[in-house]
């Protein structure tokens, strides 16, 4: 016949309290270290918060960078700003120029950016802009002292592989100073 | 208990492993710059084509207004006037025209006087920010033209 001892229970007793007081210093302690951390501590979090922010801005500007270079729109934003700039150092006022812009066409379609916005002059700092990307492009200087008027992109058949970028050459209007 | 407290001696390992992975991130962005750089080349080389244009541009207008003669070269904004050139880019630190009738040293120029010398260095075909330049000496005129200019990156 079984029967509760007396001392077993007494015991029993005792070694739940002890492990229940280990229990309650295991918890004391870690919420100590969380709200009142020590210094070397505190250190070596800080470390690890710097290197994750070193990591995250590496990899945005990694992806920054690859972006740029996707389908070439880089290449060919510099190419064609450089081209159309050349065509209009080389030119004379009067003229109707034609370009074909097909492969920024293309690119630009394909980042979902209208063709109508691929190319803009500055008249005021003499400057073409091409861009084929949202929120960036490249932008080159022509030196001839001319006005770009009636810049427009057409596609005659509808298709982004016939795409033309028209502009007109035109004389300045302005006062010569005197001798 | 002993996993609650903070190790101080990992500390030296932690700071060990951090410029292994710096490593790492150099030797991948390394790889990727390379490898786009050996895909598209150096871009499009444009500074040549630029102070060639240029310069036959104010060579022709130079002939065609006689502007020594004339007592033009004095006057740069005449000059800028007659021959339907941009004050503005001439003079963004990017370019020169830089004319001496060597007969009697009379010299007239625009934009970047010290292209002069950069002009003459070995740098400029890797160096982009140095100028590529069309020295001539026609009809007993000394013509030294230059431009650096590159793209810029503009946001839209």
């Amino acid at each position: 016949m079984d029967f509760i001892n007396v001392a077993d229970l007494i015991n029993c007793i005792l070694v739940l309290k002890s492990r229940v007081g280990v229990i309650v210093r295991y918890v004391y302690i870690t919420l100590y270290s969380f709200v009142f951390m020590n210094k070397r501590a505190e250190g070596i979090l800080y470390d690890n918060i710097i290197y994750a922010f070193l990591f995250i801005l590496f990899f945005m500007l990694m992806f920054y960078f690859i972006t740029g270079y996707q389908d070439g729109a880089t290449f060919w934003e510099d190419f064609y700003a450089k081209e159309i700039s050349l065509m209009i150092n080389r030119a004379e006022p009067g003229m109707e120029i034609a370009v074909d812009v097909s492969n920024l066409a293309v690119i630009a379609i394909k980042n979902g950016k209208s063709y109508r916005e691929i190319i803009s002059i500055d008249n005021v700092n003499n400057r073409v802009s091409v861009s084929v990307r949202n929120g960036a492009g490249t932008s080159y200087g022509f030196f001839k002292d001319f006005d770009i008027v009636e810049p427009r992109v057409e596609i005659p058949s509808g298709g982004a592989t016939t795409t033309r970028f028209i502009f007109k050459i035109k004389e300045r209007q302005r006062e010569i100073p005197q001798v | 208990m002993k996993f609650l407290k903070f190790n101080c001696r990992g500390n030296t390992g932690s700071g060990i492993l951090f410029f292994v992975f710096f490593l790492m991130m150099i030797m991948i962005a390394g790889g990727l710059v390379g490898g786009a750089y050996a895909f598209f080349g150096k871009g499009y080389e444009f500074r040549q084509y630029d102070s060639q244009v240029l310069f036959e541009e104010a060579r022709d207008c130079f002939a065609r207004n006689n502007f020594f003669d004339n007592g033009f070269a004095e006057n740069k904004d005449l000059f800028f006037e007659k021959c339907d050139l941009s004050k503005t880019v001439l003079e963004d630190g990017d370019h020169l025209v830089y004319v001496k009738r060597i007969s009697d040293g009379k010299e007239f120029f625009v934009g970047v006087y010290d292209f002069k010398v950069r002009c003459g260095l070995k740098a400029q075909k890797d160096n982009k920010d140095l100028p590529l330049c069309r020295q001539r000496t026609i009809r007993g005129y000394e013509w030294v033209v230059g431009s650096s200019q590159n793209a810029r990156r503009v946001s839209t």
